[in-house]
């Protein structure tokens, strides 16, 4: 849990109660985090500012729905994820196709010598490419761990999944990612 | 040719699948002991785990550069100061 998570719970708390005031602390602390994760998850940036304000709108008519379970950040995180998929006009939990962690792991180059995964990754753009290339569903689960930083329970609770779900989809997700780097390689110049 | 093969008491595909938890740190000592051995015996492994390491790390760049702006902050601002 983050330390910030103790602020985050006071201001809900004061949110709960009416105090509209309380919001500017939480926008401050989560609007940047909110944004880069609403703007990958959008197909431009208005639309992402959309989301982002129509998730503050729904934490503050919503803070007294907040179970205390996790922490605030995770359960805004969730909120923005709706609201991403609001702006998609698509489900939210639409199932990812099944490959084998075998069949993943040959495409991410496992047995292989590894070169155009190392060239890949000289190159500073190509992970965020190789990111863009991925189904939403794995490439929210990348941004919320991954790229915010958010642990394993604030993640699960971001995605409405439990912590070993959520931790089978990280990590065949990280592995879609190295076998997108990969194949950009090999593609050549692979935007 | 690469093939799944038994290192340290560990198939290489078991190996596989838990490399998240290995490299996240989630795993128990002796978990975490088993797959450092297959690694100090299984090339491909040590090089596979090595390189998922570097794109994990590499994600957290990601988040670097990538700000709402001041107009957008702006906006989100008032937006909040109309609610009833
Ligand atoms: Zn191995």
């Amino acid at each position: 849990m983050q330390p910030t998570d103790d602020e985050d719970r006071a201001a809900l708390a004061r949110l709960a109660a009416g105090d509209r005031g309380a919001l500017s602390g939480l926008v401050a602390r989560h609007q940047d985090a909110l944004f880069r994760f609403l703007r990958r998850l959008s197909s431009d940036s208005a639309s992402a500012e959309d989301a982002l304000q129509e998730t503050f709108v729904s934490v503050y008519r919503h803070a007294s729905h907040f179970r205390g379970e996790g922490s605030v950040r995770g359960w805004m995180f969730a909120i923005a994820r709706r609201q991403a998929a609001l702006g998609r006009r698509r489900h939210v939990g639409e199932p990812a196709q099944h490959e084998s962690l075998e069949t993943l792991g040959l495409e991410a180059g496992w047995g292989e010598d590894g070169r155009a995964l190392l060239d890949r990754l000289a190159d500073q753009q190509a992970v965020g490419r190789a990111l863009g290339r991925l189904s939403d569903e794995e490439q929210e689960i990348l941004l919320l761990h991954d790229v915010e930083g958010l642990s394993g329970s604030e993640t699960a609770t971001a995605l409405e999944l439990s912590v070993s779900a959520m931790k089978s989809r990280l990590h065949r997700a990280r592995l879609r990612l190295a076998g997108a780097l990969e194949k950009g390689g090999r593609d050549g110049r692979g935007s | 040719m690469a093939e799944d093969r038994e290192v340290a008491g560990i198939r290489c595909f078991e190996v596989l699948g838990r490399l998240s938890d290995y490299l996240d740190g989630e795993l128990e000592a002796a978990a975490r002991r088993q797959i450092d051995a297959h690694l100090a015996g299984c090339t491909w492994c040590e090089q596979f785990g090595g390189h998922m390491g570097q794109v994990v790390g590499r994600l957290r760049a990601e988040r670097d550069g990538l700000k709402l702006d001041e107009a957008g902050a702006k906006r989100l601002a008032e937006r909040l100061a109309g609610l009833k």
